[in-house]
Order: structure tokens, then sequence, then C-alpha cells
């Protein structure tokens, strides 16, 4: 009697342990969380951009006889548009004192305007015609018209390069 | 009572073998993701024409021998700010997209599942990557921001 009740208390401990094992295997066998991660720097480097689109890259004047005797030719309007993302100052200026053509016509017979700020003779030093901060697309029409003189001005082809829009640092 | 008792043992042995040769997973899921640093190098003109940098098929590669998935996420609330220090640029700015795919995702600080695979092994997974631009507010300087690329044993429930 007292042999068959240790076996049975034998048996149930090895089914215990079996238990054990079993459900050991089962935790075990299930992966374990080893997750990684990388920690990658990511950077980019902004440069000081200025933008200047001008609305024409040339410009014809064809004067008649109304315009010669009134002493200007009709105005055009050229607009420059502005994109930037710092402070920036738009100027306007001549590369050459003269005119090529029949004679030595000055670079002061060309004239722009800006906003109603009233005809100004252009020249070959750069002159301020407006100034601003970041913009994007911001567009500033300028007039420009020639001065003409009948008793000068003789038949012919004249021909002026270049004026020059620039965007600049302040 | 003898009999139950090796009929149970008997069970319990077949099962554990049985578990244990038919576990797909190991002990200890060895898993690894690499990714080198990310430089844009200098944003000019074209781009702010453009509106944004684009920058294709950066390499995931991961390594993983249970399934995975694969997550994205940034560290930092912003990119921060121009040497001007005026306006943080923001983490909206910076999207993404699987590269073989169409949808753009703004990267955030919460992780992103950016792909999972009941497959193990190593492998590599590429990502497209997008910096809105902005003349008015993107003011010069350097911008920077932390990336994690986490992976990790597949959820059950993906």
């Amino acid at each position: 009697m007292y042999e068959k009740n240790a076996r049975c208390v034998k048996a149930r401990s090895f089914i215990i342990i079996l238990i054990t094992v079993f459900l050991s295997t089962l935790v075990i066998t299930s992966p374990v969380s080893a997750d990684s991660e990388d920690i990658t720097g990511f950077t980019m480097t902004v440069t000081e951009v200025r933008s200047l689109e001008i609305s024409a890259s040339s410009a014809f004047f064809v004067p008649g006889v109304r315009e010669l005797l009134d002493g200007e030719s009709s105005p055009q309007t050229w607009v420059a548009s502005v994109s930037a993302n710092v402070d920036w100052v738009l100027t306007i200026r001549g590369a050459e004192s003269f005119w090529e053509g029949p004679w030595d016509k000055p670079v002061s017979d060309i004239l722009w305007e800006y906003d109603g700020s009233g005809w100004l003779a252009l020249s070959t030093e750069p002159v301020e015609i407006r100034s601003g901060g970041p913009s994007n697309q911001e567009a500033y029409p300028i007039s420009v018209k020639v001065n003409l003189d009948i008793e000068q001005d003789i038949p012919g082809e004249y021909y002026y390069g270049y004026v020059v829009l620039e965007l600049s640092s302040p | 009572m003898k009999n139950n008792a090796t009929r149970i043992i008997t069970i319990l042995i077949m099962a554990s073998v049985i578990g244990f040769l038919f576990s797909a997973a190991p002990a200890y899921a060895e898993q690894a993701v690499t990714v080198s640093d990310i430089n844009l190098g200098l944003v000019g003109e074209e781009d702010f024409a453009n509106g944004y940098v684009f920058l294709p098929r950066v390499p995931v590669f991961w390594d993983s021998d249970v399934p995975w998935r694969l997550t994205i996420q940034s560290l930092g609330a912003d990119l921060g700010a121009g040497d001007d220090g005026m306006t943080d640029k923001s983490l909206s700015d910076l999207l993404w997209k699987l590269s073989d795919e169409e949808n753009w995702l703004p990267v955030t600080q919460d992780p992103e599942e950016v792909e999972w695979s009941m497959e193990s092994g190593t492998g590599v997974v590429y990502i497209d990557l997008v910096v809105l631009i902005d003349w008015l507010y993107d003011s010069p300087g350097q911008y920077q921001v932390d990336l994690t690329f986490r992976i990790e044993i597949l959820p059950e429930t993906s």
C-alpha cells in the first residue's frame, strides 16, 4: 500500500515536471523581442537665394513721326519678378555709356519709371528701384521709353546693350 | 492509475517534442536595421523654384530572423531654424514614401510603419524623401533632425 502511494507521488511529480517543461518550451520557443533601431541624421543646407526674372529679353522701339515730334517713344513695360529667401535690392543701370548707331546717342536717352516715381534717365551707375525681404515671385512693373531728338536722331538703326537689372544683397 | 499516468506522460513528451520541432521562431530574435546619414546638400535656386527637394531611393538595410516590421519616426519636433533663428522649419515639411508607392506621408514623432514581412532573412527597403521648400520661410542655414528607423517583431495582429 505504502509502495503504491509512493509510486503515485513519483508519477505526479514527474507529470508536474513534464508540464513545467512543456510550458517552458512554449514560452522559450516564442521569440523574445530584440528590436533594433538606427538613428540617422538628416541634414540640408539652405543657401542665400535671390532670383530675378524679366518679362522681356529685348525691346524694339520703332518711333514714328508723331513720336519724333513729341520727343519720346511710346513707353514699354517690363515686369521684374523677384523671388528671394533673404533681403534684396533691385537696381537698374546701363552697361554702356552710348548707343551703337549713326551717332553716339547717350545712355541717358533711355528713361525708366517705377510705380509713379517719375521718369529717370538711365546711367551706368546702378540706381535702386526697389528693396524687400523674402519674396515669392513678387512682380514689379518698370516702364521704359527713349528720348528722341528729331535733329540729332538721323535715320538708322540704333542699338543699346544692355539695360541691366540686378538683384543683390542690400 | 499507472496506465493513465503513462499515457499523460507520453502525450506531454510528444507535445513538447512537436512543439519544439515545429516552432519556427528562435528563442531570441536577431534583428538589425542600418541607414546611412542623409545629407541633402545645398538647397539652391532650382530647388526653391521647384518648391521641394527630392531624394530618391534611400536604402534601409534590414536583417531579421523572424517576421518583422520597420518603422520610421522623428526624434525632433521640427527641422530647426535657419541662421536667423526666426522660425523653426516644420517637421511636416519632411515627407516619405516607399519608392515603389505613390502616397507621401509626413514624418512625425510617432512611429509609422514603413514595411513589414512574414519573411525572415536580410534585405533592403528603399524609401523616397521630399522636403518642401518655401521662399518666404526657409531662410539660409543648416536644418537637421534625427530620424529613427526601428525593426521589430511583427505583431500577430498585423
